[in-house]
């Protein structure tokens, strides 16, 4: 990345899968130098997701914008290598399983010896410390978990979650994790700390439910769109080719409403949408300030956002269709610059650059099999 | 200790007209950046709330203030509001506005609601029966990720601006990308030549079923799969049927009918214990009011009290930030006029 509001911030990241890969990658589209470290014996799972073979299209979609250095933690002289890159680097992102970190020597207390403004953001299901640290979660047990997935469902059926294919908590806490890295370089720039930040994927998950929580809200009581305290009317509508429409009515228009449907022989929005131009009443309600939106699945909700220009999906550079922006900054506009990098494809470049090793140096890690450089 | 981001100024403002979603979305954004420590006034020409709840009024306001003659106008770091203000507004040098907006660009003039982007995003799709009404996911996760998107642009470009001191920008957030950002692996999928996921109800991978005392999520991997045959203890699920991930997907129905009969047979709290003993990722779904009381919240300080206008008192999650850093205690409702 040639300019961004983070560029000249070096990020070591050993995120994976989701929640640690994808928060590292909005540190990159910010301008920031991403170097993702694996060796071939410790690769991001997500490279293998679902069977595929290659490199899955999860983890192309996820990793765009790293550099790619090869490095083995586990063998004698790793740690050391890692640490001299510490030295050099702003942040440290990982969401290994609690006590991985510690395992191999390179705790906090490890890296702030090494580099007291370093900022370790350290992502986890749980929390870093607590006695559930070690609870295998993945995004549908933090939803139940969390008190979320108790607030959802049916009236007559069970606690609803995002489930295994969206998985909310994995996802949304990039979002929260790139504002509180970023947050953290701020502080340091005022005060020259570093910082350990805990973050924990559940308490977060129970967190977007706050308002929920400061309602005193239940099971029983639990969240319904068609009651939110907003909208005169909020629900989907059934059509005749058994879609759904989604339509939500503030308070503001509903008198509007009642009129149309008097003035067109229609005793509610479900005989209206069963009528026969429900693309024309569409247009009248929007007309009244009411929103309408087809329910959609993902396919069809990308041709809407390649129409409107949205920057959440893009191509990267090589035109493989990868996670894009959610949000942008018009002086320093981020970019996709970079696909996702093979493992160890930056590994000398990375190594002249940051610590000024030369040729024989680096050969010589790589005969010791702490490195790995993909030819 | 202090706060990251102590001595930061921001002006909290969405216009009278800006979509209820929007005027949220930067509530949000504003709350975060006053549980890093920074002062939030709100504009008074900010969108009245009154037809808000009372407590997404509170969850959102709590610790800011009401601009007035006396509040450090001048000096404002960052300007949170609504697309059309912020087109308006000029940039004297070193401020920052946060521009949020439903949609990316040419469906801007079309209403839109939290529920109706969730619907175009294809977000609604993802929870419910296939053959019911989708279900959304409780709350205002639809703003709320908006504003998570805001804020950390709001703290790059408070980076940038401690680098290149005469640094201003305008940061440009909206719903729509937010959650089709979130709701990547689904809007991706057709492009990779991959089956685009949707609703299946019970017969979605990690299904919620009942357990003795109220429901758990079946969560587990293949990799789990002899955990959690040992965990449920019924010799039907070593059935050649069950044997293979193929397999237990084609027969995911009957799997999961036998494993709710024994899921009967353990409370959360067993089951918690147990998973936790068998690495297993099952999920017990734990009520809201029974969180703060939770081993786990209670050891961290995952709540704090929360007091409404009225004297209600509730305990509600607090911003889950930095083990270094002092939490940001939710003041009284009252401090807001």
């Amino acid at each position: 990345m040639t300019r961004g509001a983070l560029s000249g911030i070096r990020v070591l990241d050993l995120g994976i899968i989701t929640a640690g890969a994808a928060t590292s990658a909005m540190l990159a589209d910010l301008g920031a130098d991403v170097i993702k470290i694996e060796s071939p014996t410790y690769a991001d799972p997500f490279r293998q997701w679902a069977g595929s073979s290659g490199d899955s299209p999860f983890f192309q979609a996820t990793n765009r914008n790293k550099r790619g250095l090869g490095l083995d933690l586990k063998i004698a002289g790793a740690r050391e290598l890692f640490l001299d890159l510490v030295a050099k680097t702003d942040i440290v992102v990982e969401n290994f399983r609690r006590g991985v970190l510690e395992g191999l020597g390179l705790d906090y207390g490890a890296l702030s010896a090494r580099n007291p403004g370093i900022i370790l953001a350290s992502i986890s299901s749980q929390g870093n410390v607590g006695p559930l640290a070690n609870y295998v979660s993945f995004g549908t047990t933090l939803e139940a978990m969390s008190g979320m997935a108790a607030l959802g469902g049916y009236a007559d059926g069970p606690p609803a979650a995002s489930g295994h294919d969206m998985n909310y908590p994995d996802q949304v806490v990039a979002l929260f994790a790139a504002g509180m890295i970023t947050s953290a370089l701020v502080h340091r720039q005022q005060s020259g700390q570093g910082a350990h930040l805990d973050i924990s994927q559940r308490e977060l998950t129970s967190f977007l439910c706050g308002d929920l929580f400061a309602a005193g809200m239940t099971r029983e009581t639990r969240y319904r769109e068609a009651e939110d305290g907003i909208h005169a009317i909020q629900a989907s509508f059934a059509l005749r080719d058994g879609s759904w429409l989604a339509v939500s009515v503030p308070a503001q228009s509903h008198s509007a409403l009642t009129q149309f449907l008097q003035d067109h022989n229609v005793r509610d929005l479900p005989q209206l949408f069963g009528a026969a131009d429900t693309a024309e009443a569409m247009v009248s309600l929007r007309a009244m300030g009411i929103a309408v939106e087809p329910v959609v699945t993902g396919d069809v909700a990308a041709a809407h956002a390649r129409a409107s220009g949205s920057q959440a999906i893009m191509a990267g550079p090589d035109g493989f269709p990868v996670k894009g922006l959610a949000f942008n900054l018009t002086g320093l506009p981020q970019s996709i610059e970079r696909s996702a990098p093979a493992i160890g494809q930056d590994t000398k470049d990375i190594l002249r650059e940051v610590l000024q090793l030369d040729q024989d140096a680096i050969m010589h890690l790589a005969d010791q099999k702490i490195i790995w450089i993909k030819e | 200790m202090v706060a990251p981001l102590s001595g930061i100024t921001i002006v909290e403002s969405t216009a009278v007209n800006a979509p209820v979603a929007v005027a949220i979305a930067a509530g949000f954004c504003a709350k975060l950046a006053k549980g890093l420590g920074a002062d939030i006034y709100l504009s008074p020409d900010l969108a009245p709330r009154s037809g808000w709840p009372v407590a997404l009024r509170a969850f959102l306001d709590a610790g800011k203030a009401v601009a007035d003659d006396q509040s450090p106008y001048a000096s404002v770091d960052a300007t949170i509001t609504d697309a059309a203000t912020a087109d308006g507004l000029l940039l004297p040098s070193g401020s920052i506005t946060i521009a949020l907006s439903t949609t990316a660009s040419c469906a801007q003039n079309m209403p839109q609601s939290e529920f109706t982007l969730a619907a175009r995003t294809g977000v609604l799709d993802m929870v419910g029966d296939p053959d019911r009404a989708p279900l959304m996911l409780p709350g205002h996760q639809p703003a709320y990720a908006a504003g998570l998107a805001a804020f950390t642009g709001l703290a790059a470009a408070l980076f940038r601006r401690g680098v290149q001191p005469r640094y201003s920008d305008r940061i440009d957030a909206n719903i729509e990308d937010a959650l089709l950002w979130l709701n990547w692996k689904s809007v991706l999928c057709e492009s990779w030549g991959v089956e685009t996921p949707t609703r299946k109800g019970r017969l979605t991978e990690w299904p919620i079923l009942r357990c003795a005392d109220g429901w758990a999520a079946l969560v587990f991997r293949d990799v789990d799969w002899p955990a959690l045959k040992l965990l449920l203890g019924d010799a039907r699920l070593d059935d050649p049927r069950f044997e293979t991930r193929e397999a237990r997907q084609a027969n995911r129905g009957e799997l999961f009918d036998i494993a709710e009969q024994a899921l009967a047979h353990f409370d959360r709290a067993e089951l918690m214990q147990r998973s936790l003993e068998l690495r297993l990722p099952i999920g017990p779904v734990i009520e809201p009011q029974d969180l703060p009381g939770d081993l786990q919240y209670a050891l961290r300080g995952a709540f704090e009290k929360f007091s409404l206008s009225d004297g209600t008192v509730y305990a509600a999650p607090r911003l889950p930030a930095f083990s270094d850093y002092p939490v940001s205690s939710a003041a009284k409702f009252g401090d807001v006029a």
